[in-house]
This record gives structure tokens, sequence and C-alpha cells, in this order.
């Protein structure tokens, strides 16, 4: 069969487009610098990994050698081609991404609000609560438990007052008596498997980022 | 110059939309249904439009030259740009004015994710990534009703460039690769206890029940899932050496033979059916799931499917 030029050039743009693809979705790994080392996360990761290659006879010193070796020239050429591969992937929505659940997180939290009715506070929606099923469908659904989700990692805590705020003016129209909302974070303590077994308890820490809201009907 | 040519001649053959045509029904489907959710959730507006001219919580940054043209993060903007990906998705799975569906969706799309990316997950980029290689491929040509109205016939199954197809199967393939590559922590390994899912259902955010006591008890499963799901994910790409192998079926060779006997893409679906199937039953990951299997039609030959009765 012979080839024309518009096979040649749809071809060469197939092979960009992998390009721009493959290289946006090779983890950026750390710098492996100070400030990533500073992170207890990626601290204990890389305890586990220097562990592993001690076992096999490799140095932590070495083996954090060879990695940097294999690293730095990786993020340079990585950020090379994404950066020459940008307009494309932001205009026509190739960018990549997917580190799915590549490090768990050991501390989730989730994200309660309570109510205060005669005096007294009761939960208003807690995820998993069998009776604190306020907007159950709103905080259940995947885009807001994701948001929330980055509320309860204690990212962008002004954002989280505002959500309270958003809270506290939609608690006051639902429930014209109550007086305050509360709203908080528990973070969770994954128990050992056989402990949940067990147990069937998944214990949880004191509330932090604790936010009070008066509620007025008038809003 | 022998290996272009052949790349060249592999990127201009052409074989019928059949695979392409179910990708196109199926993302449009994922992108009706994602949506809708919003809407019956009553999140669409909480998530993504302004404090002050929406009925959202807070400001944003993010813009889009569509976002703009449409009255922003408004109630009114949003109303109009939630139309649009509406129609276009309707469009993309009737298979109607060919690939205008697709990319009025995935320009939509791209304005709805650059508003709040805390609110979205890896399944937005895949569900764009999809909508534009839908948008390069003649998806529309079959199944649809552009077909109707050129042939009079529901289906046209003259052969068509196939590329598009080759690379979501590239993107199948780079997307689990490479996720797989990203689970580093040691919760996936042996040194970890396989611990990984037990740890990722005990998350909050993600998990879709509160499992108590059966998810301890149920441990050693989980154990399970995480090896297979870290090895799975990480040896993806051997589909595309297996699919070179099929291409190239004449030559000799002892792996090339036993490749194509056991025909690794079956085993790869099933599992990969499986555990979406599990991570959708077991956690809320919005869209994720569904938008994978979306493009798991393009895995098979036009003749392959017909075969099957596709």
């Amino acid at each position: 069969m012979g080839l024309s030029g518009w096979d040649h050039l749809r071809a060469a743009f197939v092979a960009l487009h992998v390009a721009v693809v493959v290289a946006g979705s090779i983890p950026a790994p750390p710098a492996l610098d100070t400030k990533s080392l500073k992170k207890p996360e990626f601290a204990r990761q890389l305890a586990a990994w220097e562990a592993l290659a001690a076992q096999l006879g490799v140095g932590a010193a070495q083996f954090r050698e060879g990695l940097v070796t294999v690293v730095k020239p990786l993020r340079q050429a990585r950020a090379l081609v994404t950066e020459l591969g940008e307009p494309y992937a932001r205009c026509c929505g190739v960018a990549q991404g997917w580190s799915m659940f590549g490090t768990l997180n050991r501390a989730p939290g989730r994200v309660e609000v309570w109510l205060e009715e005669g005096g007294r506070f009761r939960p208003l929606t807690i995820p998993g609560h069998p009776e604190a099923t306020w907007r159950a469908a709103t905080f259940g659904s995947e885009r807001v438990r994701a948001m929330l989700n980055n509320y309860a990692n204690f990212n962008q805590p002004e954002i989280y007052a505002l959500l309270v705020d958003w809270i506290a003016r939609e608690a006051a129209r639902d429930f014209p008596e109550a007086t305050r909302v509360r709203a908080q974070i528990v973070k969770i303590e994954p128990p050992e498997p056989s402990e949940l077994a067990r147990t069937g308890v998944v214990p949880t820490a004191e509330p932090v980022r604790v936010l009070y809201r008066n509620l007025d009907p008038s809003q | 110059m022998k290996r272009w040519q052949s790349f060249v001649a592999l990127m201009a053959h052409r074989e019928a939309p059949t695979a392409l045509a179910w990708v196109r029904i199926a993302v449009g489907l994922v992108v009706l249904q994602s949506f809708f959710e919003m809407w019956r959730t009553d999140s669409y507006f909480l998530v993504l439009s302004d404090r002050v001219t929406g009925e959202g919580f807070r400001s944003f940054a993010g813009t889009h030259w569509l976002l703009d043209l449409v009255g922003g993060t408004s109630t009114e903007g949003l109303t109009r740009l939630g139309l649009l990906v509406g129609v276009g998705a309707i469009a993309t799975v009737l298979g109607l004015g060919g690939p205008l569906g697709p990319l009025l969706t995935l320009q939509a799309c791209l304005a709805l994710f650059v508003i709040h990316p805390a609110s979205g997950g890896g399944h937005d980029r895949v569900i764009t990534n999809a909508l534009w290689l839908l948008v390069l491929s003649p998806a529309s040509r079959t199944l649809s009703l552009d077909s109707l109205i050129t042939t009079g016939k529901l289906q046209d199954l003259r052969p068509r460039p196939a590329w598009a197809r080759y690379l979501i199967i590239v993107q199948l393939a780079v997307i689990y690769g490479t996720t797989g590559m990203q689970k580093l922590g040691s919760d996936w390994f042996p040194w970890g206890d396989y611990r990984a899912i037990y740890l990722a259902l005990l998350v909050p955010a993600w998990s879709r029940w509160d499992l108590g006591a059966l998810l301890g008890q149920a441990y050693p499963l989980t154990q399970l899932g995480t090896a297979v799901t870290w090895w799975w994910e990480v040896t993806w790409p051997v589909v595309l050496l297996a699919f070179w192998f099929r291409k190239s079926r004449e030559q000799p060779g002892k792996l090339r033979a036993i490749f194509n006997r056991l025909d690794l893409r079956w085993a790869y679906a099933v599992i990969g059916v499986g555990m979406h199937t599990t991570v959708w039953v077991l956690m809320e990951l919005g869209p994720f799931s569904a938008i994978m299997l979306a493009l798991y039609p393009a895995l098979w030959h036009p003749d392959e499917l017909r075969r099957r009765g596709g």
C-alpha cells in the first residue's frame, strides 16, 4: 500500500499525542530534597524502602544516591515533555495524572455537623451515621465527598470555614428553632484488622477544627 | 526508517468503526449519568457555583473560554453550561453531528472541571481524554443517527481509520500501568502486609458502607485484592505487547505463539470488570469505574465484536 503525506502527518500526530500522554502519566517522583524528607509519610515510606534495600545488602546512603541518579533525569525529561505538550493537553483535555491510593492515608478524617436545639447538640450529618442524615444525598455525593476529604486533611481551612457558613444558612432555613451548628473534623485511627473483626468499631480521635455558627433564620 | 514506515502503515489501517461506536455510546452515557447524579444530589450548584452570583459557598479563580462565554460560575452560567453538557452528551450517545457532540461535551466538561478541581478526581481526566479521542475518531459513522440519515441504515460497516481505537488501548495501558507505578506505599507490598485496600475502605470519604467487623473478618480477602490489583495494574502494558503479537502473528517466535494462544486481553478484561465492579459496590468514587469500563469495547476488533453479536 502506498503511503501518502497525510498518512505520515497522521502518524506524526499520533506519536506526539502518545508522547504527551506517556510523559504526563509517568509519576513525578519527589525531588528527594530536604523539603520532601521533612514530610513524615514520605520519610516513613523511604525508610521502608531503605530497610528492604538493606536486606539486599545496599546501604541507605548508596540507595539514596542510586535513587537520585534515576529520579533527577526522569524529573527533568518529564518536565520538558509535559511543558511542551501543556497547551495541547490543556485545550484538548489530554492531561494525565493517576495516583489512585498510591500512598494510603493513615489518618483519614470526616467532617461532622451537629445542631443545637433546646440547649443540646445532636448529630445532624455524619457519614455512615444511621440518624445523622440531613442532606445525606448532597453530603454523600462523590464531588462533595472529595471536597470534604480535602478539608478533613486540614487543607484549605479558610474554604472549610466558608462551607460551615453555608451549612449554617441552610440549617437555619430547615430548622428555624435551632440556635447553633457545630462543624468539626474527626480523625479516625485505623485499628488492626483483628481488633476490628473483634469489636466492629473504628476508633476516632477527639474532634479538631471545631467551628460554631449562630443560626439566623432571617438570613 | 522501516519501523517508521510500519508505524505509518499501522496508523493508516482501516476497519469498521463498531468498537469505537460502542465506546462513544458508553462514554456519552457515563457523562450523562455523572451530571444527572450531580443534579439529583443537589451538589451541582453547591460545588461549582459562586457564593455571590450563584448558590455555592465560595468563589473561584479558575477560568476557561467557554465558562467566560456562558456567564461564569453564576447560577445562570452554570445552567447554560450544564445544558451544553447535556446536549453534547445526548448527541454523542445518538451519534448525531459527527465529532461535534463529543467536542461540545469535551469543552463544556473542561470548563466545568476547571472550576473546582478539589471536587474532582482522575475520572474527570479519563472522561476528557476519551472525549478527545472520540472527536478524532469516526465513532459516529455507525450505530448512529448520522448513519441512519446518510445511508438509511443504523449500521455502516465501511472501513474507517482505526488509529483512534489503538489510542484508546494505549490510554488504558497508560492509566493502569502508571497507576500501578505510583503505588509505592509499603501497604501495597508484602512488607506492608498488603494492607492498602483494607486502609482504603476505612477512608470515610470513599467507603460506601460502614462495614464494621465484616471488614476486619474479610482482611485476607482485602490482602488478596491488594496483591492482585497491584500486579494487574503494573503489568497492564503487557496487553500492548499482546496486541502487537496478534498483529504480527505471521512472524515466528515462541513468546508470540504463547501470547496468541492465551489471548491475555480476556484475562486482563475479566479482572478489570471484577475489580471495577467491586470498587463500585464498596466505594463511592463517582464515575471512575464506569468511565474505565466504557473504554473496554476498544479492546476488541470490530470483526470479533460482530462474531460475538455486537
